[in-house]
């Protein structure tokens, strides 16, 4: 290998590294707070006395969770879009919520809740079917 | 400067070259991703804070029935003015002029750009929240932090290159310039230098590979020294062997000379002396015996006394012997001066045999010692002188019959040695064999001495002057052969005498078809 090639090999991996932020995200900035208003809307649209109401399948008790924080965080899944909520039960114990929304013209739904259902996710993860938004 | 300096230049500025390129080849995309990143997660943050903000907004209008009231409506977008992303917000009804806007004043006009999103508030009734917000702290944030990946990128490889160099410097260069340093001054003043130098890398083991090269060298250096020191030593001490070798030698050789002068001289003396004194004592001896023979014989008239007869007699016989012992002499004198030559004639081998014989023959009848003689070709022939071979043949013969007791016996053979191939090896060889006592081998060079006869009884009864065998000798030598002597105790002697093959021929077929006889010498 000689200098020149040395050299050329390196600004090859410099152009490559400087190209990379230069990518579009797969939603504008707009889209993203518009997907996040959504999911506010539909968070609170579902509250009872501040708090979203759950079924607990195995046990039969209905669990009062809090809302504390959104995460920033969006994720994709083809053409439909996952974002991530955290709750609170009325014990503190922080309980995860994902949504599945979908877009619908120009707003967006949610069209799955999974609560304390972060293996689904993982699994859609792990599966590749969901990434992180670009 | 110099071409070590700029190897090592070189060798600096392609290390840095190579770590300057990994470095950017692995800093600058690990850097930029986590600018990507963090943009992303920036953006992604905007986007949460003003979804969420402008969601609970309309939430907040949404609950408190704020349409119909658009001073609670603006109280309640006024929040939204809080966030520095906020650019402006409406309230409207299914798209118609707003029923509340912040700022209340102008609310979003057509020429503000910005990001849009559009809440619905009440879906039954179609009010709708529409929110414009920059992205401005995003550039902003982004840019600071680009500068701050740059900035980072810059320092870090500046610090890179300068470790690099620095690390190259003090692991390489400095042992390399002292080594190199080392090796130029070894080859320039010709003393092999060492290098100082402790590390431990692998230049340090280098520099200690090469300090024990240099030992080593200089441990031969030293042998070398030492050996060639020695050989100097071990030269001067030969050549001082040598010049006192040649010292001894040189004398030796002026000894050798002055007593080889003086042998000559001594023996020239000696046969000048033994010359003069026989040619002074054979003329009055020849007198005293042609003298005492006229008395013997009578010639003049009988003597009357018969021991005047016998005295006469005696006299004769003694000037007789003497006169023998005195041309003995003189031919041995004339042989050991080299002055007697050879009168070379051919002579019939079996002629000068019966000759031999004729004339040993009355002592031997007188005696009663038997002569036997071998059968001789007619034919054979000498080229020899023959008076001296005569006379060694008679002398041995004589001898064998003198030396013999009564009623022994002498036996004279002629036998004819095969060649082989070699002319020195074959020749004519006389052999006399007689039955006497005989002599033990440490008599037998004392019989072949001059002057020297052997102490028995024998001898005693016999005359001879103890010339005889040695003079025999000399004459066989002078005409290239050899006189060889063999015996035991109570067997015998035997004589032999060998001639070449140069001086043996045949007188065949009246002297035509065969080569002539080679001359001697």
């Amino acid at each position: 290998m000689t200098k020149l090639h040395i050299i050329i090999f390196g600004l090859v991996l410099l152009a490559s590294s400087l190209a990379a932020p230069s990518q579009a995200s797969a939603l504008t900035l707009a889209e993203k707070a518009s997907i996040q208003a959504s999911m506010q809307r539909h968070v609170d649209g579902q509250l009872v006395d501040g708090a979203l109401l759950y079924l607990e399948q195995k046990t039969g008790d209905v669990q009062r969770l809090h809302p504390v924080t959104a995460h920033p965080m969006i994720l994709t899944m083809g053409d439909h879009y996952v974002l991530c909520f955290d709750y609170r039960d009325d014990n503190g114990k922080n309980v995860p919520v994902d949504y599945y929304m979908a877009r619908r013209d120009s707003a967006y739904v949610v069209f799955h809740t999974a609560v304390a259902d972060r293996v689904l996710l993982k699994r859609l993860m792990a599966d590749g079917k969901v990434a992180r938004l670009r | 400067m110099n071409a070590k300096l700029a190897l090592l230049k070189r060798l600096k500025v392609k290390l840095l070259a190579i770590v300057g390129v990994a470095f950017l080849a692995l800093i600058v995309p690990g850097v930029w991703i986590l600018l990507v990143t963090t943009s992303l997660s920036d953006e992604e943050m905007l986007a949460t804070r003003i979804g969420n903000l402008a969601a609970r907004t309309a939430l907040a209008i949404d609950r408190h029935q704020a349409y119909g009231s658009p001073f609670l409506a603006r109280d309640l977008l006024s929040p939204l003015a809080a966030d520095r992303a906020f650019l402006c917000a409406e309230l409207s009804r299914n798209g118609r002029t707003p029923v509340a806007a912040l700022p209340s004043s102008q609310g979003c006009p057509t020429d503000l750009e910005g990001l849009e999103i559009n809440i619905p508030v009440s879906t039954q009734q179609g009010w709708e929240l529409r929110v414009l917000f920059t992205d401005a702290e995003l550039h902003a944030q982004r840019h600071f932090e680009y500068m701050l990946g740059l900035s980072a990128i810059g320092v870090a490889f500046l610090a890179a290159m300068i470790a690099v160099a620095a690390g190259f410097t003090f692991l390489v260069e400095r042992p390399l310039s002292r080594l190199l340093a080392a090796i130029r001054n070894s080859s320039e003043s010709g003393e092999l230098q060492t290098v100082n130098w402790r590390g431990r890398d692998e230049m340090g083991l280098v520099v200690r590979a090469y300090n024990a090269m240099v030992e080593r060298e200089r441990q031969r250096d030293q042998a070398l020294v030492n050996t060639n020191e020695e050989l100097r030593r071990s030269e001067a001490d030969l050549n001082n062997l040598n010049r006192q070798l040649e010292d001894r030698v040189t004398d030796r050789t002026r000894e050798l000379e002055l007593a080889k002068k003086s042998a000559e001289f001594a023996n020239f003396s000696k046969t000048r002396f033994l010359r003069a004194m026989s040619h002074e004592l054979r003329t009055p001896l020849n007198a005293i015996i042609g003298f005492s023979d006229i008395m013997v014989q009578g010639t003049l008239g009988k003597l009357e006394n018969d021991r005047y007869r016998e005295f006469s007699g005696d006299i004769r016989d003694s000037g007789r012997h003497l006169l023998k012992i005195i041309n003995e002499l003189l031919d041995i004198a004339r042989i050991e001066a080299g002055q007697d030559t050879l009168e070379e004639e051919i002579i019939s081998v079996n002629v000068l045999m019966m000759e031999c014989i004729r004339l040993v023959s009355p002592l031997a009848k007188e005696r009663s010692i038997t002569l036997h003689n071998s059968e001789i070709d007619p034919e054979l022939v000498l080229d020899v002188d023959a008076t001296k071979v005569k006379q060694v043949l008679l002398n041995l013969i004589g001898n064998a019959v003198k030396y013999t007791p009564n009623g022994g016996s002498v036996h004279v053979a002629v036998t004819l040695r095969p060649r082989h191939g070699d002319p020195r090896r074959g020749g004519i060889e006389f052999h006399i064999r007689d039955t006497g006592k005989g002599m033990s081998a440490d008599q037998i060079p004392q019989a072949m001495a001059a002057f020297e006869r052997l102490d028995n009884e024998i001898t005693a009864s016999q005359s001879g002057t103890g010339l005889g065998l040695p003079l025999a000798q000399m004459m066989i030598e002078l005409h290239g052969g050899s006189l060889t002597l063999e015996s035991e105790v109570g067997v015998g002697t035997t004589v032999s005498v060998w001639l070449p093959a140069t001086r043996v021929g045949y007188m065949r077929s009246a002297l035509n078809d065969i080569p002539p006889v080679q001359k001697a010498g």
